[in-house]
């Protein structure tokens, strides 16, 4: 083990790199925008006056147990759907599992906007889910409010959880269930106290992507909130008001996320560092055929699951194609909806697809790289830049979008009105993604493996192509899948740096939701589920000859 | 592989680098609709491209204040008239080329010019109230049966919202605080105040608080909503557009501008759009009563925009107290 730190190897250059990202595109215009929170906002000196207000308000207060509680419960539901079809999928032979997570995939890629506003249309005051049950004789509560956001975002949000796990319960070490199994206990047994354990990096690794998600989603409690204050909508609302000119308390609430988000962070960290198993990859867990009862079981519970998620979806894809008059929906169906936005489709389309391919290719890159420095490498340099690259994790998309107005928009940096701005945007705002992903796949691999390339004689950059990338296969792709997918999705600071020739799906989708045009709306998202759908079933088919391994398949 | 991925940076570079020079850039916060009727004519007619970003009036604002050191766009379109008033210094001041035509109690002055007429009404689901329950005043929106049953966009953040509360304290002086503190209580936020029409329109709520176009696209759509003039007075004031200092495209941001008021657009505004004209020799689109019938008030910009800071923390301050 002397060879390692004995002079400087490639992951020195890596860790540099990864402190210069952080430092130019996170620190240098989140300063910008977090300065004011510690700021009087008449004469400019320093003060704490926007802390004293946030703790001394009932109001803000209030938003914030709000917020906590929404996250949290999002997180529960999320795990009570992700984990028995990710269980499901990966151990026994489920029909159309293919299928089944494609849709619950692009269930997470319909943007909020219109997401909420399909479960309005379903469940609403007079949605037409609500009247028919109501027609039954069956009441259902009121959706709007905490009810309706924890809903809709569980039903969104879960996939993460639900593909992390499958990914790990896939690579974990057999033998030890058989062990278990041998020993007399039972199924249920075996899978809390043997296989539980075993994916808990995984599993609480999804968790928390779920719990950041929901934390800093403002799009859905916006619409269906109805009045329910979350900190998110509220820093939206206070940042982009054109008097209210609050950026001092604007900031103070997203600083304030932020620090519930960083204390969630290091406590799953140490959940999941609390405890260590690797596995040699050799002896993977094997698929096993269900029969009569139990398989149509399975099959219920994860067909209701995906079912669910995609129900808005399909009230999307539904009224894409139904007649419209300016922007009331009538009898019938056309394609008026389309023929609508069609000037602008081809431009849109590309350019969703470009920025967020060349985003996803730089993510791979330098998130695999990272996620090894953080998994393999820790010295003092590393466990610095460990939790700074958790930055974009926390920081909601709006107040990293106004950063990056201000700061790219001067000396010695001009981006604004670029390609290159929406694509740095993707990069750094899912680039945590990846990281994480790589890294929590690299601690269920055994060191010993690359210890025994370096052993024999294979320089550590060698090793890593050779020996480690190989493994981490698995986990970098459905890594860049997630990052793709949540690109192609990114909405929040996006749309305040577009201008006409950058626009993008998500942001036209927005744009037509703001106004009230459901159908067009409708008519963008399907197009945008449609053109993700056929990618990743293209990407499914081309990684999945003969590779088990292949999370998202 | 490597080879791939270089030709692909290669086109990428080519494609962010292929910026078009014959190009204006309008940040606007007119209708998606609206825009994607009117820039291909624009762009067909003149052979000038129009990049345009679609935002919330605020932000529209925001955004051009943000850059305003290095200014990206070079027209403001369509945005609440007292928006631009309180920023004009970031306004380059310019006299169109059909200015006499312009009716003249819309003229405030040439930093910034009158595009449309627009007016504050109340939106109403015929199906959820009848005729003698639909609100007739802004009074009675504070009427406890409509809790929780009137939409509006927030007045800190929505132009449109901003001209409603301003509309209520121009009627009524400091009582009017008190009125529009009632109807908040009674109120559901909406994200922007385009989409109020379609949430009453859906029956989601029974009002709703928009201008009188927006409104009137769902009648003339056929939904089930219909248009009630506030019997105490509705104000009525163009909404409008600028060029900003340091346009970079400073000679098609006034082929833009005096497009936009040219009398065949105005037609078109006011035919397709149901917008108000901001013309002499344009009249007001059929299906929309005279404005001799509405009882409108005049809007002073001044006071609008001047007090506008201390108007927006007292409604925030409210809008605090009651946990919106």
């Amino acid at each position: 083990m002397n060879l390692r730190g004995k002079r400087a190897d490639v992951w020195h250059l890596v860790t540099f790199i990864g402190f210069a990202i952080v430092i130019v595109f996170l620190i240098y215009p989140l300063f910008d925008v977090f300065q004011y929170s510690f700021k009087n906002k008449e004469t400019g000196e320093l003060s704490l006056a926007n802390w004293k207000e946030f703790f001394g308000r009932a109001y803000y207060m209030r938003a914030f147990g709000h917020s906590m509680f929404i996250a949290l419960a999002t997180t529960f539901f999320s795990m009570v759907l992700g984990i028995p079809l990710a269980f499901f999928t990966t151990r026994y032979k489920i029909k159309g599992s293919n299928l089944l997570t494609t849709l619950s995939v692009l269930a997470l890629l319909s943007p909020t906007f219109i997401g909420a506003y399909s479960w309005i249309t379903m469940l609403g005051r007079n949605g037409f889910l609500r009247n028919l049950f109501s027609s039954i004789g069956i009441t259902l509560p009121p959706i709007y409010g905490a009810l309706g956001i924890i809903l809709a975002d569980s039903l969104q949000y879960y996939p993460f959880i639900s593909l992390m796990l499958a990914g790990s319960l896939m690579t974990i070490d057999r033998s030890l269930e058989e062990a278990s199994e041998n020993l007399g206990a039972r199924a249920t047994k075996t899978f809390f106290s043997v296989t539980m354990p075993l994916v808990l990096p995984s599993l609480t690794g999804g968790a928390l992507i779920v719990f950041m998600m929901s934390l800093s989603n403002f799009g859905t409690p916006m619409i269906i909130g109805g009045n329910y204050l979350v900190l998110p909508t509220l820093a939206y609302n206070m940042f982009t008001s054109e008097v209210g000119e609050s950026p001092g308390m604007a900031s103070t609430v997203s600083i304030i996320l932020m620090l519930c988000a960083a204390v969630v962070i290091v406590l799953q960290t140490w959940a999941s560092s609390r405890r260590k198993y690797a596995s040699m990859l050799v002896n993977r867990p094997v698929v096993k055929k269900l029969k009569g009862a139990k398989a149509f079981l399975a099959h219920l519970v994860c067909y209701f699951i995906v079912g669910l998620s995609t129900l808005p979806l399909g009230v999307i894809v539904f009224y894409s194609f139904r007649n419209t008059s300016g922007p009331v929906f009538k009898p019938g169906f056309s394609l008026g909806s389309y023929r609508q936005i069609f000037f602008d489709v081809p431009k849109t389309v590309a350019n969703s697809f470009i920025y967020s391919f060349v985003a996803v290719l730089l993510i791979a890159l330098v998130g695999t790289l990272l996620g090894f420095v953080i998994a393999r490498r820790r010295n003092l340099a590393v466990k610095l830049l460990d939790p700074l690259l958790m930055i974009p994790y926390i920081v909601p998309g709006t107040v990293l979008g106004i950063g990056f107005i201000v700061a790219f928009n001067r000396k010695p940096i001009f981006l604004t009105g670029t390609a290159i701005i929406m694509i740095l945007t993707y990069f750094i705002r899912r680039l945590p993604y990846s990281v994480r992903s790589a890294a929590s796949i690299l601690k269920q691999i055994d060191p010993a493996l690359e210890e025994a390339g370096i052993n024999l004689g294979s320089p550590p950059g060698r090793t890593f192509r050779t020996v480690t990338l190989p493994l981490m296969q698995s986990g970098i792709i459905s890594g860049a899948i997630m990052s793709w997918v949540t690109s192609m999705n990114e909405l929040s600071a996006s749309v305040l740096l577009y201008v006409g020739r950058t626009m993008t799906m998500p942001i036209k989708v927005y744009l037509s939701v703001a106004d009230g045009y459901f159908g067009t709306a409708s008519a963008m998202s399907t197009i945008l589920l449609a053109v993700t759908g056929i990618a990743m079933f293209v990407v499914n088919k081309y990684f999945n000859r003969g590779s088990e391994t292949f999370i998202a398949s | 592989m490597k080879r791939v991925l270089l030709a692909f940076f290669c086109v990428v570079a080519v494609f962010v680098a292929s910026a078009a020079s014959n190009e204006v850039v309008v940040y606007t916060a007119h209708e998606e609709s609206i825009i994607n009727a009117l820039v291909p004519m624009f762009e067909k007619e003149t052979g000038i491209k129009v990049n345009y970003v679609k935002l919330a009036s605020g932000d529209v604002i925001k955004r051009a204040k943000a850059e305003a050191n290095n200014p990206q766009a070079d027209v403001i379109w369509s945005i609440g008239g007292e928006q631009l008033e309180a920023e004009s210094q970031i306004l380059q001041a310019y006299t169109p080329k059909d200015w006499d035509k312009i009716v003249g109690v819309y003229k405030v002055g040439t930093n910034w010019l009158p595009y449309t007429g627009i007016m504050n009404v109340f939106v109403v689901n015929t199906k959820m109230l009848r005729p003698e329950q639909y609100p007739q005043t802004w009074t009675d929106l504070q009427d406890a049966r409509f809790k929780k049953l009137i939409s509006s966009a927030p007045a800190d953040k929505s132009g449109s919202a901003y001209m409603q509360l301003a509309n209520v304290i121009a009627i009524y002086g400091e009582k009017g605080w008190d009125i529009y503190k009632g109807i908040m209580k009674n109120m559901v936020i909406s994200t922007s105040s385009g989409a109020v029409p379609k949430f009453v329109n859906d029956g989601e709520q029974a009002v709703g608080l928009t201008l009188e176009d927006n409104a009137f696209r769902f009648v003339e759509g056929g939904g089930p909503v219909t248009i009630v003039y506030p019997k105490d007075g509705t104000v009525a004031a163009p909404d409008g557009m600028a060029i900003l200092k340091g346009a970079p495209n400073l000679a098609n941001a006034k082929i833009f501008t005096d497009w936009c008021l040219s009398k065949p657009v105005q037609e078109y505004l006011v035919n397709a759009m149901k917008r108000r004209p901001v013309r002499t020799d344009v009249a007001s689109p059929k299906g929309l009563p005279a404005m001799t019938e509405v009882k409108s008030i005049p809007y002073d910009f001044g006071w609008a925009a001047s007090n506008k800071n201390a108007f927006v923390k007292k409604f925030t301050d409210i809008k605090m107290d009651l946990g919106l």
